[in-house]
């Protein structure tokens, strides 16, 4: 574990050797107040969960930016030959990229506001993948919930950590957290089909559209299902890494006279909203109507698996 | 045998279970994602469940069992017949995985998600709990899921 003290006993010395690095009167000031501090938190750390190390690194870094700033407009001579104060002026680009990759989604979220090379960087597709890394660390669970409101009953998408049930599961309230609700859409409730990089993919209730919902960005976009995909088939979903192309596949079994006849598999890429035929499977999985997918699995290193069982088709079949 | 269906080339191939399943059971066999790895989960002759874990992708012989549970040690009231388990997580260092039970039912799609209950089993005293909410979850409906920062475009 990269401890705020590991980050201060490695980082510090190697900041003030920065060449780009010119400490005011003011910073070796703070910095001399931080060493032994350094100290102290190795002790306090003990106690406190990671991520609060991280922020609590973070606010001491910005309150030192924040001193820098204020002795510049304090010292009106040098105000001019100094350049604007910033975290990455002051900071290794390394360092910021490693504070950040360890915080949650909502503090970035903030700073992507702040000025725009937190925005490019927040942005960056190799930011967000090793973002994705370490909080994969953290697994969440998104529940379908039932909420009452206004009178009204309607299913909910939440999401919400697994620690929380860890920690205590005789008495877990979910709190709802209105901005990461996902409401009703025009043609109804949404259901979950399934989830990977997360992102979780919904279906519409009439399977006439399908969602895909980031809810710690609270952005989503909205594919139409061209209308051969309906109620009969099975839907999951997943990710092909090179092409980076989000896929539901639709499973239906057709039967007749009762028993197994065969199968057809689509395939939806979400990218071209394109859909095509694909082999049909000869062996037919196991088939449960009332866990709309629960007995398929995405499995990260791009495959989609169903369970078969020989002559076994489930009772709903 | 697992149908595994390639997103790269849109082929599919079939793994083999574990060896030792053999008949079908009473109670649905599952499949999920655990730490990473594709599990195979099943009734073990009405008493237990079994919990296996393919540790390297598409090799047989990797199957490895991680979790042999009694279902005495969460339903002991109830005939163990007709019991739909789903395993939800496993924690980082094995100790502690989490599950739902749902009543094996032959309605279809929606009407009986209000029976579900879920479970967390520690392997250390090997003890489960039963996760209590105020609000009604649909538990078997749950995935597994990360807060990410990626674009949904």
């Amino acid at each position: 574990m990269l401890t705020a003290y590991s980050i201060f006993s490695f980082f510090l010395p190697k900041l003030i050797s920065q060449p780009h690095f010119k400490p005011s009167h003011n910073s070796i000031i703070v910095l001399q107040i931080l060493m032994p501090l350094s100290k102290l938190f190795n002790t306090i750390i003990l106690y406190i969960n990671p991520q609060i190390q991280i922020v609590c690194f973070f606010l001491v870094s910005l309150v030192m930016v924040l001193l820098e700033d204020m002795h510049g407009s304090m010292d009106e001579e040098a105000l001019e030959e100094r350049p604007q104060p910033s975290l990455s002026a002051v900071f290794p680009n390394e360092l910021i990229v490693e504070i950040f990759s360890r915080l949650s989604v909502k503090p970035l979220m903030k700073f992507r506001c702040l000025n725009n090379s937190f925005k490019t960087l927040i942005s960056d597709p190799d930011f967000v993948q090793k973002h994705l890394k370490k909080s994969a660390r953290n697994p969440h669970l998104p529940i379908t919930s039932f909420l009452n409101s206004e009178n009204i009953s309607v299913y909910e998408v939440l999401t919400f950590p697994v620690s929380q049930l860890l920690e205590n599961p005789s008495t877990t309230t979910i709190h709802y957290d209105h901005f990461i609700r996902l409401t009703r859409n025009d043609d109804g409730t949404w259901f979950v089909v399934g989830s990977c990089n997360g992102l979780i993919c919904l279906i519409s209730i009439h399977i006439s559209r399908l969602c895909l919902w980031n809810p710690s960005t609270r952005r989503k976009s909205e594919f139409f299902l061209p209308s051969s995909y309906n109620y009969y088939f099975l839907y999951s979903f997943g990710y092909h890494t090179l092409t980076e192309t989000y896929k539901v596949v639709a499973l239906r079994i057709q039967k007749e006279h009762g028993s197994a006849a065969g199968s057809m598999v689509k395939v939806f890429s979400l990218g071209n909203s394109s859909s095509r035929n694909i082999q049909c499977f000869y062996v037919i999985p196991l088939y449960w109507f009332h866990n709309f997918s629960n007995n398929v699995v995405y499995l990260s290193g791009d495959t989609i698996n169903w369970l078969a069982v020989h002559n076994y088709f489930g009772s709903d079949f | 045998m697992i149908l595994s269906l390639d997103l790269s080339t849109e082929t599919h191939t079939q793994l083999l279970l574990p060896q030792g399943f053999d008949k079908v059971p009473c109670n649905p066999p599952k499949l999920m994602v655990l730490t990473d790895c594709l599990c195979f989960c099943h009734d073990f002759e009405e008493t237990h469940f079994i919990i296996w874990k393919m540790k390297d992708f598409g090799v047989q012989e990797s199957w490895i069992q991680l979790y042999k549970i009694s279902y005495n040690n969460f339903f002991p009231a109830m005939e163990h017949k007709r019991l739909d388990l789903l395993m939800l997580c496993l924690s980082e260092n094995g100790d502690t995985l989490l599950f739902v039970l749902g009543t094996n039912r032959d309605t279809p799609l929606f009407l009986h998600d209000n029976d579900d209950e879920a479970f967390i089993n520690n392997s250390r005293d090997n003890r489960v709990k039963k996760i209590g909410t105020a609000n009604k979850i649909f538990w078997s409906r749950t995935k597994d899921y990360v807060k990410s920062l990626v674009s949904t475009n």
